[in-house]
């Protein structure tokens, strides 16, 4: 089922997070002044957050999960499904979305649970709450979707493939199902295991091979952008906005130019956040909102697995974002 | 959608690797072994499979590149996988 579709989920509202802590490429210990400024050319990535090695994601989903339902006006007793996707490096018992459940006032009712996945987990993950959500039969079904990690914590020191690449973040998004809306979102999950290879935990550090990651990316994306438009027939008529995963300025751009879409339409956040793994989409489509208003946008993530999530959503007129820096 | 890739001659690889390689093209042969070119990266290589699939629309892989050792190795690797006979 990589194609398919949920009518009157609304994504009411993101909140973003990231470290104050910031480190610049050029600072850079291990390489030289040439592949600095080569490093920033080429992956557009100037500056990362970095958490320290004692901070955790559930906290930085708490302080989200606060500031999100004031910001949307929720009672955190209404919300139904809780789900946090991330990959910390070691397995959580219980798993996040309980020690979450355990931290907020969540009723019993709620349904927790954990996804694992990377980059592409910000469409992934809101597909699984919108198709929770109608199974529950109940008007304004709510969700709370948490998304994010901590790469640093999962990358060596001094790894020249990853360290100036990677970002800490997270985000967490308000999602109701609202039947009363006519839109409908659109959805393309897919997995390419053959490239599982590509970002891999390798004696306990995460490794990245740039040039498979290169390849699975711009072989399989633009297409299966496409077969999404396509599925919604929105072909000839381009969404606002495409927001892809961050990865890095070369794989962006190619994927950018094989869809044949203007520069305009991907923003990038890459220069002043790096690769924040799946809490890239939602800080790329928030810093666009906050600039811009709009209607449609599609969503595309991909890396680890190699795993590709899009979705063709529609955002309400009162869609609110909210970025904090710890 | 991007024009129709061109083949790509031998001196136009030898061009490519030597832009993307940083290197001087008269320091580059068929035989010139990439991996002991001093700017072959991790970075540098990235850049130089990811110009030959702008030029060429083939897609180069980490392993295609652990079974071959020469540029000249590498250039056939991309007119045999152009012409479908890989």
């Amino acid at each position: 089922m990589a194609l398919c579709s949920i009518s009157g989920l609304c994504v009411k509202g993101v909140v973003t997070l990231c470290p104050s802590n910031e480190e610049d490429n050029f600072d850079l210990p291990f390489l030289s002044d040439e592949e600095k400024r080569a490093l920033v050319n080429h992956t557009g990535i100037r500056y990362r957050r970095k958490v320290h090695q004692n901070e955790r994601v559930s906290d930085y989903f708490e302080q989200g999960v606060g500031a999100l339902v004031d910001l949307v006006q929720w009672n955190i007793t209404d919300v139904d499904v809780l789900v946090c996707v991330s990959q910390p490096k070691e397995t959580q018992i219980p798993s996040i979305s309980n020690q979450l459940h355990g931290k907020l006032n969540l009723t019993n009712e709620a349904m927790c649970f954990d996804i694992n996945s990377g980059c592409s987990g910000y469409p992934y993950g809101l597909h699984v709450v919108g198709a929770m959500l109608k199974t529950l039969n109940k008007p304004s079904a709510k969700a709370l979707l948490c998304v994010g990690d901590f790469s640093s914590q999962l990358i060596e020191e001094n790894d020249k493939s990853t360290v100036p690449i990677f970002s800490d973040a997270v985000s967490v998004s308000a999602i109701e199902l609202d039947e009363s809306i006519k839109h409908i979102s659109y959805f393309n999950l897919e997995t390419i295991g053959k490239g599982q290879k590509a970002i891999t935990m390798e004696n306990n550090y995460m490794r990245l091979n740039g040039i498979d990651v290169f390849s699975y990316a711009v072989q399989f994306v633009p297409q299966h952008i496409k077969k999404l438009l396509e599925y919604s027939n929105n072909e000839s008529t381009l969404p606002e906005v495409f927001i892809l995963h961050q990865a890095n300025k070369l794989i962006n751009d190619s994927i950018v130019k094989r869809i044949g879409i203007s520069e305009e339409l991907a923003p990038s956040t890459l220069y002043d956040f790096g690769n924040t793994a799946s809490a890239s989409i939602p800080i790329t489509l928030g810093k666009f909102c906050e600039k811009q208003q709009i209607q449609t946008a599609v969503l595309c993530g991909f890396g680890v697995g190699f795993s590709i999530g899009s979705a063709l959503v529609h955002l309400p007129q009162n869609f609110a974002y909210l970025h904090i820096n710890t | 959608m991007p024009q129709k890739e061109l083949d790509i001659s031998l001196s136009d690889f030898l061009a490519v690797s030597a832009t993307e390689l940083i290197t001087p093209i008269e320091l580059l042969s068929v035989d010139t072994i990439f991996r002991e070119i001093p700017n072959w990266t991790s970075l540098n290589a990235l850049l130089l499979i990811s110009r030959l699939n702008e030029l060429t629309g083939v897609f180069i892989s980490s392993s295609d590149l652990a079974d071959i050792r020469t540029l000249g190795e590498l250039y056939a690797l991309v007119v045999n996988k152009q012409n479908g006979t890989l």
